[in-house]
């Protein structure tokens, strides 16, 4: 198992290499650069523009120097906001979107476990129609849908919860549940034909023949083997909720990091873009780590059970 | 095709299965009414708005017209907006289903070029095998490990201004050298400019599932008896993936095309919301979707603005991937 573990962990360290090479390139190679904004620059203020970002000479070299001060821990100035540090800007909305990101993390996860578990125990009755058409469904709408018609109804309608905005934990739910929907519902959907698959599975008929009630053969017995493959689709949902999702971030008015990775894009800022690429793989690379390590330990629990 | 093949539905199923896929299918009435819902909806998309009056796409005065409203027009013409009106007076009717038009268009075309992509490196990767297979494998994890949404729009950002300037070059030369037709086939692609670089980075994209899916697939084909028949009889590799793999792939990228249609139209809706899909006046749904929701706020809600597109999408979506799951199960694919 450590030998899997450790070449695992070289193998995702090697992805966070490539990624991040990736975009550099990408981003250095792509016409109209970052000073393209900046009117009429001679030749020589573009070069001397280039020296003072680091980004003259050959591509290799760039891409080199900028390897040497992220894995320092300094991520450069941004080139659009200036007298910001990328580190000072993410500072500040980082927390906000993994604060939104966890609890819509905790919501999609439960939510979509428990409801793909229900439905697969009531399999083709009308639970799991209604479940798994309602998943369906919210795959289908994107969040700038289901998040107006939440504000509609919970929060004009009803005014149960406030509108948008960031100051108190009533502003966290609906942003959450709007950002946990779609997500859940992919849960939910890889939940429930796990779950199938498993209640058709030998030892099933074992535990059912032996007069086991049914609650403890879905609860105990089934549910620990069909989380896996919903196990390791944690990973990335977790790394694409924690980064927060642009969409819900503007909105709900949220001051988070989403808006960040689209402006710095479009206004070619480089640097901020590195920054929050390279927080994106390195959630990335850790979590799917982490579901490595958590599936090594439940598969050997399993094993043990059989 | 089947009289140089086993059924194309079963790879390695008991002969004696008395249902082929497609009947299994005609069975589900669930995948049949999907269909239905996606044939009108086409239908409706294409055929509806050209025998509209063309008064409803022309500005009015009576702006955020509620359902029911008799609207005049400024160019004269009056009709009655069902659906009620938008920011500038126009049919709320009218621009969804002229932006569904869009929406498919674009939805298509790009799981086109995904499925192109995703057949081609799927079916090398299996055929080849070893390192081939091994490098192209790598490749995709690495993409998949990539954050999609700034890959796309990196992508969109770095050819935008490459493609208006090829098109403006295109043009001169063609004005210099006299080719007429050329130049107004030109001419005819520029308001397209966005839609083509948005069906190609969609495509450019998606193809990830595509290609591991057709590659599992190809594994186990290359393993029959047909394949080994065809290579004793001295078939080189390309005919043999070109005549022999090719067709029996088919239920396999009919049934991941059915399925990423609906990935990309919402790519595109969410391209479009950030401000970087389809641009006026062409609309999308993705495009009346982000209007609407900027409707909807504590003064007066314009619900009508969100939720036309927001349920002709929705109903869209929802039955290309109830279709795309029916035919995953008729035919077995995964």
């Amino acid at each position: 198992m450590a030998r899997f573990l450790v070449s695992r962990f070289l193998s995702l360290l090697a992805v966070l290499g490539v990624v991040l090479t990736l975009t550099f390139v990408l981003f250095r190679v792509a016409p109209g650069g970052p000073f393209s904004f900046e009117r009429d620059l001679t030749e020589a203020q573009v070069l001397a523009k280039e020296v003072q970002y680091k980004l003259d000479g050959p591509l290799y070299r760039q891409v080199g120097r900028w390897w040497q001060d992220a894995l320092r821990g300094d991520f450069r100035e941004s080139m659009k906001s200036r007298n910001f540090t990328v580190a000072e800007i993410l500072g500040q909305s980082l927390p906000v979107s993994f604060a939104l990101g966890g609890v819509a993390f905790v919501l999609a996860a439960s939510g979509g476990i428990a409801v793909g578990a229900l439905a697969a125990a009531r399999q083709n009755r009308w639970p799991d129609r209604l479940a798994m058409t309602g998943a369906l469904l919210a795959i289908s709408l994107p969040t700038f849908v289901t998040g107006p018609l939440l504000v509609l109804s919970l929060a004009l309608g009803l005014s149960w919860f406030p509108v948008g905005g960031w100051t108190s934990w009533k502003h966290v739910v609906l942003p959450a549940i709007c950002l946990a929907i779609p997500y859940g519902a992919y849960v939910a959907r890889l939940m429930r034909n796990s779950m199938v698959e498993v209640l058709g599975a030998d030892f099933i008929r074992t535990a059912r023949a032996k007069g086991l009630p049914e609650r403890q053969v879905i609860f105990k017995h089934a549910l620990k083997v069909a989380v896996l493959p919903v196990v390791s689709y944690l990973g990335p949902l977790a790394a694409g909720l924690l980064t927060g999702s642009v969409v819900v971030e503007s909105i709900f008015g949220i001051p988070g990091a989403g808006q960040h990775f689209v402006n710095s894009i479009l206004n070619k800022d480089g640097f901020l873009l590195m920054g929050a690429v390279a927080v994106y793989c390195v959630l990335l690379v850790a979590l799917n780590f982490l579901v490595d390590v958590i599936y090594c330990v439940l598969d050997r629990r399993i094993k043990m059970y059989e | 095709m089947s009289s140089r093949a086993p059924s194309p539905a079963a790879p390695g199923r008991a002969a004696s299965d008395p249902l082929s896929g497609w009947e299994r299918l005609k069975l589900d009435r669930l995948a049949m009414l999907s269909l239905g819902v996606l044939l009108l909806s086409a239908l409706a998309c294409f055929l509806v708005p050209p025998l509209m009056e063309a008064a409803r796409n022309t500005t009015s005065a009576s702006t955020y017209a509620p359902p029911g409203t008799e609207v005049s027009a400024m160019g004269g013409g009056v009709y009655r907006a069902w659906l009620g009106t938008d920011a500038s007076g126009r049919d709320v009717l009218y621009r969804v289903l002229s932006g569904g038009r869009v929406s498919l268009v674009v939805g298509l075309c790009a799981a086109a070029v995904s499925l192109f992509i995703g057949t081609l490196v799927g079916m090398t990767a299996g055929f080849y095998g070893g390192k081939v297979d091994s490098f192209l494998m790598r490749l995709v994890d690495v993409l998949y490990a990539n954050p999609r949404v700034l890959f796309v729009l990196i992508l969109i950002s770095a050819l935008t201004g490459p493609l208006s300037l090829g098109i403006n070059e295109a043009r001169a030369a063609a004005e210099a050298r006299g080719w007429d037709t050329v130049r107004q086939w030109v001419d005819g692609a520029i308001p397209y400019q966005r839609t083509l670089i948005l069906i190609f980075c969609l495509g450019v994209i998606e193809w990830l599932t595509m290609a591991r899916i057709v590659r599992g697939q190809v594994l186990v084909l290359k393993e029959q008896q047909f394949i080994a028949a065809a290579r004793v009889l001295g078939q080189s590799r390309w005919k043999i993936m070109v005549r022999h793999l090719l067709p029996n792939l088919w239920t396999v990228i009919l049934t991941y095309l059915t399925l990423t249609v609906p990935v990309v139209v919402l790519d595109e809706s969410f391209l479009s919301f950030l401000g970087l899909g389809i641009e006026e006046p062409a609309s999308s749904w993705g495009t009346l979707l982000k209007e609407g929701a900027g409707a909807v706020n504590p003064l007066i809600s314009r619900w009508w603005l969100l939720v036309t597109p927001g349920v002709a999408m929705g109903l869209t979506l929802l039955a290309l991937n109830f279709l795309g799951d029916a035919l995953r199960d008729a035919f077995d694919v995964r």
